[in-house]
């Protein structure tokens, strides 16, 4: 769990001093990293979206290698929102044990082509990275990163 | 000289074997080490103070030493037991703020905070209709349906050991 956390912590530093938790780490699982409820959503520095905020839900379980023998964790789901104020903008989710159907990694993106409201379809996507959510907050909407070495961290972690 | 700690972090979490304080000893930071050690007379606690530079380098010395000693002692006795984890070293990051783990019932009262702020509910009578489906035709749909999932992937907070 430990390495997992210190990574997801390390991508969020980028853009948010909030700290994420670990549900745990006994058993089964999932288990489950997220902000502390005050801190959820977390707010994101940007002169042109003065609103913008995140939101980020990564579960895991703890399993033991069977060369090494060593306890590692694996991702098995996860939900990056980033939001407006109180309303979702994109919504990357994975979420194979919750009561959906929908088993597979997809985005929900709140916006209407002609008729159709994709923010209610499931946009098929593979496994996305928080890394990569993080990078496409500061490169194209203009969140503003909070440490010199983002870059750095954002090449080096893939949580 | 009196050691002030400023953090705990564990080393070996679940085992419970070592942990690591870094304290302010003299006016220099240092890492205090305490490590119980079980013999035939009892467990007993040794406390090392070591210069901070050598942390990371003990941390990852002492995680690989426990994972070694897990992976005899499994190939000893290889009835199932509750995962021990072992951490990996810590990352150099001294930027990063230390890991916080919840007990039981501040992962219960972080879910239920949610819970009350999402959707007006406690967290118990929010799982109580989870688990009956209550939320099942809107799971997923913009809006309300989008909290229902945002509070579904938190559950692992009020139900820690499922």
């Amino acid at each position: 769990m430990h390495d997992l956390r210190e990574a997801v912590q390390a991508i969020v530093s980028c853009v948010t001093p909030a700290v994420v938790l670990p549900s745990g780490f006994r058993g089964a699982g999932p288990h489950v990293l997220a902000f502390a409820a005050r801190d959820d959503p977390a707010p994101l520095r940007s002169d042109h979206h003065p609103r913008l905020a995140l939101s980020v839900s990564h579960w895991y379980h703890v399993v033991q290698e069977e060369a090494s023998g060593h306890w590692v964790t694996a991702v098995v789901g996860y939900e990056y929102r980033l939001l407006s104020g109180a309303r979702e903008l994109l919504a990357y989710h994975w979420h194979p044990f919750g009561r959906s159907p929908v088993t597979w990694p997809h985005l929900h993106v709140n916006a209407s082509v002609e008729s159709i409201n994709l923010d209610s379809v499931h946009l098929p996507t593979g496994l996305v990275a928080l890394a990569a959510v993080i990078r496409c907050a500061i490169t194209d909407l203009g969140v503003a990163p909070l440490r010199p070495d983002w870059r750095a961290i954002l090449d080096r972690e893939r949580a | 000289m009196v050691a002030k700690p400023h953090a705990t972090e564990p080393v070996a979490a679940d085992a419970g074997l070592a942990r690591t304080v870094r304290v302010t000893a003299a006016g220099e930071e240092r890492l205090l080490l305490e490590l119980d050690v079980t013999d035939g007379e009892g467990t007993r606690t040794i406390r090392v103070a070591l210069p901070l530079s050598l942390a990371a380098e003990l941390r990852a010395a002492l995680a690989g030493q426990l994972a070694l000693a897990e992976a005899r002692r499994r190939a000893v006795a290889p009835a199932p037991e509750p995962p021990a984890v072992v951490a990996p070293p810590a990352s150099d990051d001294e930027s990063l703020p230390p890991v916080q783990f919840l007990s039981p019932e501040e992962g219960r009262a972080l879910f239920d905070e949610q819970a009350r702020r999402l959707l007006g509910l406690s967290g118990e009578e929010f799982l109580r209709r989870y688990d009956a489906g209550e939320f099942d035709a809107v799971y997923d749909d913009p809006g309300v349906g989008r909290e229902v999932v945002h509070l579904s992937m938190l559950i692992p907070f009020a139900r820690p050991h499922a």
